[in-house]
């Protein structure tokens, strides 16, 4: 039941500390110095400015303010004088496109306006992502905006012509082809046909065996291949397919946000999250740290880093025995029996629709992987045997052995791909860089002097993807294409195009894509097509399809493979007892690194633990406790830095305490601390001060944000190794302020604002079970009855139900999984200001939309009497939540657009008022700023625009606003807000306008699924609906009516048009 | 006496202007006027009198076709037929002209207007001697006239004012002297004078005297700066009247005028989007690609701008693919706070043009700002204009709603029976502020 859970949104509210108290109360907390302290100051007589000063420049500046005000501004504007016929200023135009990093892949498609890519989302018209993207995919528009790009090539450090580039670079390339050296290559996982065509048209050119491609993953998943080469031998990725998986059990592959082909898996997995449809899919996850894949899943079991290959091995005892194939010797102590039984009694019972999965980069764990999918017989449902996967095809070894040959002289050229950025991300990195000097002729394509770069003799800046035609083959028989959005913005020019001119090739590498394409064509071979339909198709659509024959693919895992692969886990141990096994990961909002300079990324909380502007140590907080480290973080509330080492490495970071986090365990993200030799990598790389500018070190270097991790990173057996033992985690004896959203806007205890389920108890019980309406006590003559909460009311009804249109949203709390695109998305399009670590640590974010992560115990009535617990006992665990294994629950909030908006009975000034559309309008231009809609807003979604963002030296560095160039990402149908006014959702109003307008210019209803807001257009699972709840064939009118819709805070009768779906667990 | 010679050869280069204009106008008589006119609708496009265009320059046409006058009719007529009749002059005509412009249209005129324009060809003078003939010379005409008027009033005002000072001076002396006399008179009368009060405190005096209407006037005064200062402050950051000057300086009256070309032929996104657009150059070029010449020198030098902002060479009447964009200036500019949509005024609203931009066919060469452009303009036009709702299948919907489920409730709406943009929330704010 889940009216009995406790919910609570970190520690800091669990334990309802002073600190989180205190600001549960104030929301708006007025800083670190208050009005009083301030003019009471003793230092202030001192100042320069005295009291006449002050009235002097008060009559100036009024003075001038009156002359500025009476002056008419000339304004100038410059129209194309060849309009383009379908650019229209004013109306938006769309281009379908694809973004591929080495990290993501997604069909996307680009919204321009007046040539201005502003914003993007996921084609879900075509395309394997069908529209799913991730918060870093939508977020990279605004790195095309990076005033910090390369503006041209340079040679040596200086600025060169790009013929000047080629006539040097074609003669070096000939001379190290002509000398005994090789050319190297290193590129990213390359999918492009029409690239692989170009590099060997350079190979040609400039000698077969001279020229080696070397392909390096910052985050490997060479793990996978090699186990297919060994189980099945063919290095390749098979294609899962989610939404056939009855039970997927994944041990550590974070597939809902970085595993391979992510983007695709996650509207698969959704698909089957829906309680209403026949059945639903039940996910497993063994982890160490709580990951976003694991805080979605039905069950999740918290193991250590070390026992990953035994708990997989024991899986795959487990459903061999019940196969009754012969199962490998493995030791199963220490291991969570209860859930590997489980997990494999679900597989074996769905056999042919499960997926067992695993994460481990460690080539034998994933042998027994292979072999628990074969044993279920899996491949050919749910792992397709005729589609491979052509992502993630870093070669470790290859990688290890260049850095080797690179230091050995035998290396004559050095190519660098820009996607890629070694000389950072590498483990061994500093043998990279040492190497490179080693190398006749280093280039890099990078798009900023990035630390690889920087080490460079040559830099041929590449193109931004959203400046360039570009094709992929992510899966056998899907080709998609990039096409520019655009004009170059600088000198740049694409990687491709470079290496074809000095093969001696001048084609433009439109016509080059188009010839790699027109060979395709005719080789899918439907000779009534002409190529320029396909073509055209294929560019509208940003993708083509086609049907891919069966292939041959022999499924078996030999048992020879399998006991060395077992034996081989069986080798490995843990750490000593005293030290901490470490997990190293990638981020939602920063990923690889490559991301890192995004201030939209940055900014993002990170969904679990709600950190921004920082990577640090994730600890149980039984092991804080135990260190007595700083358990709770808050605005006064540092956390402790604490030095961690590991295999001779160490590194200071802050701590953080992480429910959810294996105890005995620690994870730290990967992709920060960019720019440590102070490269010019992006305005938002660097610590700000809170007053702005950057912050400087003992040497007057700035400070990088977070720590370079990717030192740590292990690579044994001749592959990278994310997971570490024996570490040593000291106190460092200082603190450390961090950014973190968890305890901001609370919601003070209303628990009822979040409601779950459990799939049973949703198939066989009534509503009032799992989603009893709210009933109040009502006194009348003297006679008390219970009366549904809607039918008690003080105030006039709004005359919107039934009448016009009526605008609402249903927030899916089953398909929610947290990925955060809503919010990168909200930020986009509303130009929502970036206000930096000082500021979000003050609690003064500005996302219209935030996630509410609650956590909750696992230990549920019906656990209880599983386990045959009293029911003193159980609820007593309910109580007392299990810090290693909460369950989580996301929750999107923002505005609810209530209908008896208690922000709007209060405004002095009616700037917050209804429309009869059902919006709870925020009028910018008259509010002035009291603040008291915020203080009377139960949801907590109102933000107050403290400075002028887009002006004050502040923040200069971190809001893109202020940068000349980033500043073209600005939507222009959105005000950017000034200082000293309240705003919040609108409800993308700026995108109802416009779609009413369309309609009434087509002269016809407003059709469902037009109008749709950036939050719903950005969400991967289609867990946010948007439409008009009066359009009776609208798909929110029928959300309005079901058995799971309630609405937040029901029983404060604010009769919001924002509703939520109870979430149902399939536990 | 200077002034009258002057005033003279003013009037005398009035009638004499006159004199020609009447001079010419009886001299071109009816048929010019009509070939004129004919000229201008259907062969302006491509010919010019003098100068050769898409098509050959029409002046000596006649010689050219003489003893072929049928042919000639034929050929204006249905220039197709006449191309395959084998006319050695046409040959040479079509093999000179159709690499240029193509083959010439078959053109609606019947013989007696081709007549008409043939004459108005023969007549046709340069330009100099024909500004008396057309339009402009009203004009031209009228200027000096104007000029002479203003120096007439300001003479007369002069010698008014010099009049009015002679008067008031001699009746300050005649008052003095007449005081001086009086107290005189009583001095020497042996009578006592009053002390002489200062002028400050005879002030004082006459306004305990008259205290109503000192008050009154006071009163007055007061609410007379009061509505003075409203209105000045009401009137910061609205800039109605605001006409600046133009890189080009386009002449509204002329094109959306006497042309008749209707606003979104130019302003086309006014029919799609937000911004009813400045029209980009290649629009410009639609019509003056052959239209190279205007009505006056000043024309054809702003008509020559557009060729030098988009690369139009004159001779070679082609691109040289040297762009200088045009740099306007915005003369409507709502604040950043107030979205405004063009198509939802014009297309669905229906709204014309000129509700908001004023007569600008009649009354404006470069484009001024007719508007006040303030909220209260804004929203007293959604009070008062109903929604078009006929045969618009959005409001039908919206419509059906109404009536169906909500009338009662929006009873408060609709008092006066008919629903006006506010009854639709065309007042609120998130209409117009996001």
């Amino acid at each position: 039941m889940a009216e009995n859970k406790k919910y609570w949104v970190g520690i800091e509210d669990l334990h309802q500390t002073e600190e989180f108290q205190k600001a549960s109360q104030n929301e708006f907390a007025p800083g670190a110095q208050s009005v009083d302290e301030f003019i009471t100051e003793t230092d202030l007589s001192k100042t320069s400015t005295n009291r006449r000063d002050f009235l002097k420049f008060l009559g100036f500046s009024v003075t001038a303010a009156t002359v500025a005000a009476c002056e008419t501004p000339v304004i100038h504007s410059v129209p194309y004088l060849n309009k383009p016929e379908q650019i229209t200023a004013g109306i938006p135009t769309y281009y379908a496109s694809t973004f591929f990093d080495g990290f993501d892949f997604a069909s996307i498609v680009v919204k321009t306006r007046e040539g201005r890519p502003i914003f993007l989302k996921g084609n879900n018209k075509h395309g394997i992502n069908q529209g799913a993207l991730t918060a870093r995919v939508n977020s990279s528009v605004l790195s095309l905006y990076d005033g910090k790009r390369l503006k041209g090539p340079k040679m040596v450090g200086d600025d060169a012509t790009w013929p000047e580039m080629d006539s040097a670079l074609k003669s070096e390339l000939r001379g190290v082809s002509e000398s005994g050296k090789s050319i190297v290559l290193l590129t990213g996982s390359i999918i492009s046909p029409s690239t692989q065509k170009a590099i060997k048209e350079f190979k040609t050119a400039f000698g077969e065996e001279k020229v080696k491609v070397v392909t390096y993953d910052p985050v490997s998943r060479y793990g996978i291949r090699k186990a297919n080469e060994m189980s099945f031998g063919k290095s390749s990725i098979p294609d899962y397919d989610f939404s056939k998986a009855k039970t997927i059990v994944s041990v550590d592959a974070d597939f809902m946000d970085n595993w391979l082909l992510h983007n695709q898996y996650v509207p698969q997995y959704a698909k089957n999250r829906n309680p209403q449809g026949e059945w639903m899919n039940k996910h497993y996850q063994f982890e160490s740290r709580l990951s976003l894949t694991g805080s979605n899943a039905d069950v999740r079991v918290p193991i250590m880093p070390s026992q990953e290959g035994a708990v997989v091995l024991a899986i795959y005892n487990q459903v061999a025995k019940l196969a009754g194939s012969s199962s490998m010797s493995g030791s199963t102590d220490g291991l969570p029996e209860a859930g590997i039984a489980n997990a494999a009694k679900d597989l074996y019972a769905n056999r042919g629709k499960s997926l067992f999965i695993c994460g481990s980069n460690d080539p034998n764990v994933q042998v027994v992987a292979n072999a628990i999918n074969t044993t279920l017989g899996n491949y050919g449902s749910t792992i397709s045997t005729d589609v491979e996967t052509f992502i993630n095809q870093g070669n470790d070894e290859e990688v290890m052995q260049l850095v080797a040959d690179m230091n050995s002289g035998s290396v004559g050229a050095l190519l660098i791909h820009g996607d890629i950025n070694p000389a950072y991300s590498l483990p061994n990195s500093a043998a990279f860089i040492s190497g490179m000097s080693k190398v006749g002729v280093t280039l890099s394509f990078a798009r900023l002097a990035d630390e690889t770069a920087v080490h460079c003799k040559y830099i041929c800046p590449d193109n931004h993807y959203l400046e360039s035609w570009n094709d992929f083959y992510p899966k056998t028989g899907h080709s998609a294409l990039a096409q520019p959005t655009i004009s170059r913005l600088y000198n740049t020019r694409q990687f491709q195009e470079s290496l074809l001119t000095w093969a001696g090739n001048t084609t433009s590498y439109h016509d080059y894509i188009r010839s790699v394409w027109q060979d395709y064509s005719a080789s899918i071979g439907d000779a009534s097509i002409l190529f320029d339909d396909f073509w055209f198709n294929a560019v509208r659509n940003g993708s083509v399809s086609v049907k891919v024959p069966s292939a041959d693919w022999s499924m078996q895992v030999s048992s020879d493979v399998l006991s060395s692969a077992s034996g081989k886990i069986n080798g490995v141990s843990a750490g000593g007892s005293d030290t901490f096994e470490v997990v190293l990961y990638t981020k939602v909002g920063i990923g690889n690194g490559s991301h890192a300079t995004n201030p939209w990324l940055q900014e993002l909380p990170d969904p679990i633990s709600k950190i921004t502007w920082d990577n640090y140590i994730a600890m149980n907080p039984v092991d804080v406790e135990a260190f007595g480290f700083n358990m709770h973080i808050g605005e006064q509330l540092p956390a402790s830095l604490a030095k961690i080492t590991v295999n001779g490495m160490s590194e200071t970071l802050p701590v953080v305490a992480q429910p959810g986090q294996k105890k005995g365990t620690v994870s730290i993200a990967l992709g920060y601390g960019r720019g440590a030799g102070q490269e010019e990598i992006g305005r938002a790389a660097y610590r700000t001060k809170p007053s702005g500018g950057y912050e400087k070190n003992e040497n007057d270097l700035k400070v990088v944000i977070g720590k370079n991790l990717y030192p740590f990173v292990a690579v044994a057996n001749g592959v990278m190794s994310y997971k570490l033992t024996g570490a040593n985690i000291e106190a460092a004896g200082m603190v450390y302020p961090m950014a973190s959203t968890q305890t901001h806007h609370t919601l003070m205890g209303r628990d009822s604002i979040v409601r779950e389920t459990t799939f049973s108890t949703f198939k066989s019980s009534p509503k009032e079970v799992y989603n009893p309406a709210h009933k109040l006590v009502v006194r009348e003559e003297g006679i008390a009855t219970l009366k549904d909460v809607d039918d008690v009311d003080i105030w006039e009804a709004h005359p919107v139900k039934g009448v016009g249109h009526r605008w609402g949203m249903s927030i899916d709390l089953s398909t929610c999984i947290g990925c955060s695109a809503c919010v990168t998305a909200c930020h986009s399009e509303n130009n929502v200001p970036v206000v930096g670590k000082d500021e979000i640590r003050r609690a003064r974010d500005m996302h219209w939309m935030r996630i509410d992560r609650y956590y909750s115990s696992d230990m549920t009535v019906e656990k209880g009497a599983e386990l045959d617990e009293g029911i003193i006992d159980t609820y007593r665990e309910m109580e007392v939540p299990e810090y290693e294994n909460p369950t989580t629950v996301f929750m999107p909030m923002m505005c609810q657009h209530c209908n008896h908006a208690p922000c709007e009975t209060v405004c002095p000034v009616a700037a917050t008022t209804h429309s009869n559309e059902g919006l709870n309008q925020m009028t910018y231009n008259r509010c002035i700023g009291t603040r008291y809609c915020a203080n009377n807003c139960p949801f907590k979604v109102r933000r107050f625009n403290w400075f002028n963002y887009k002006a004050y030296d502040k923040f200069a560095d971190v809001n893109p606003a202020q940068d000349a160039t980033a500043r073209m990402v600005l939507n222009p149908d959105v005000t950017v807000r000034s200082r000293g006014v309240m705003e919040k959702c609108s409800m993308c109003v700026q995108r109802i306008q416009s779609g009413k307008l369309d309609a009434k210019m087509k002269g016809e209803p407003v059709q469902d699924g037009t109008i749709v807001t950036a939050c719903a257009e950005a969400c991967p699972t289609n867990a946010i609906s948007f439409g008009d709840l009066n359009d009776t064939k609208s798909e929110i009118s029928g959300d309005e009516g079901d058995n799971r819709t309630y609405h937040a805070l029901a029983e404060i009768g604010v009769k919001p048009n924002v509703s939520y779906k109870v979430k149902v667990r399939n536990t | 006496m200077k002034h009258i010679s002057k005033e003279h050869s003013t009037v005398l280069k009035l009638l004499w202007v006159a004199v020609l204009v009447f001079g010419v106008a009886a001299f071109s008589g009816v048929h010019a006027q009509d070939g004129e006119k004919l000229f201008k609708q259907n062969c302006s496009a491509c010919h010019k009198v003098d100068k050769d265009l898409v098509g050959p320059a029409l002046k000596g046409v006649q010689e050219r076709w003489a003893g072929k006058e049928e042919l000639l009719y034929e050929w204006i007529k249905n220039p197709a037929k006449v191309k395959d009749m084998g006319d050695p002059y046409v040959d040479k005509m079509l093999a000179e002209w159709m690499p240029k412009g193509g083959l010439m249209a078959a053109q609606l005129v019947n013989n007696e207007e081709i007549d008409a324009i043939l004459k108005y060809v023969a007549d046709w003078q340069p330009a100099v001697a024909a500004v008396p003939a057309t339009g402009t010379a009203d004009g031209a005409a009228q200027a000096p006239g104007a000029a002479a008027d203003t120096g007439i009033s300001a003479v007369w005002l002069i010698i008014v004012a010099f009049i009015l000072l002679v008067l008031i001076f001699s009746l300050v002396g005649v008052r003095s002297s007449l005081t001086r006399l009086n107290s005189a008179i009583l001095d020497s009368e042996g009578e006592e004078v009053a002390p002489a009060l200062s002028s400050g405190e005879r002030f004082k005096a006459w306004m305990w005297k008259n205290k109503t209407f000192v008050a009154i006037i006071s009163i007055l005064v007061l609410v007379y700066f009061t509505v003075l200062g409203y209105d000045a402050l009401m009137g910061i950051g609205v800039y109605q009247g605001y006409t600046p000057e133009q890189p080009i300086k386009f002449n509204h009256t002329l094109h959306a005028g006497t042309n008749e070309i209707a606003c979104v032929y130019c302003h086309s996104s006014a029919l799609k989007s937000k911004h009813a657009g400045i029209p980009s150059a290649n629009v410009c070029m639609n019509c003056h690609t052959g239209i190279n010449e205007g009505q006056s020198a000043e024309g054809t030098a702003e008509i020559a701008k557009i060729y030098d902002a988009i690369g139009w060479d004159l001779e070679s009447r082609s691109y040289t693919g040297e762009e200088k964009p045009i740099k306007w200036v915005k003369v409507h500019n709502l604040p950043d706070l107030a979205y405004f949509n063009h198509a939802q005024h014009y297309v669905v609203g229906e709204i014309e043009c000129q509700e908001c931009h004023g007569q600008i066919q009649q009354d404006y060469t470069v484009a001024g700002q007719f508007a006040p452009l303030t909220m209260g303009w804004c929203i007293d036009c959604h009070n008062n204009t109903a929604v078009r709702m006929d045969g618009n299948g959005y409001y039908d919907e919206v419509h059906e709603r109404l009536v169906d489920h909500g009338k009662e409730e929006l009873k408060k709406y609709l008092e006066d029976g008919t629903i006006s943009v506010k009854d639709l929330g065309g007042w609120e704010c998130s209409k117009c502020h996001y």
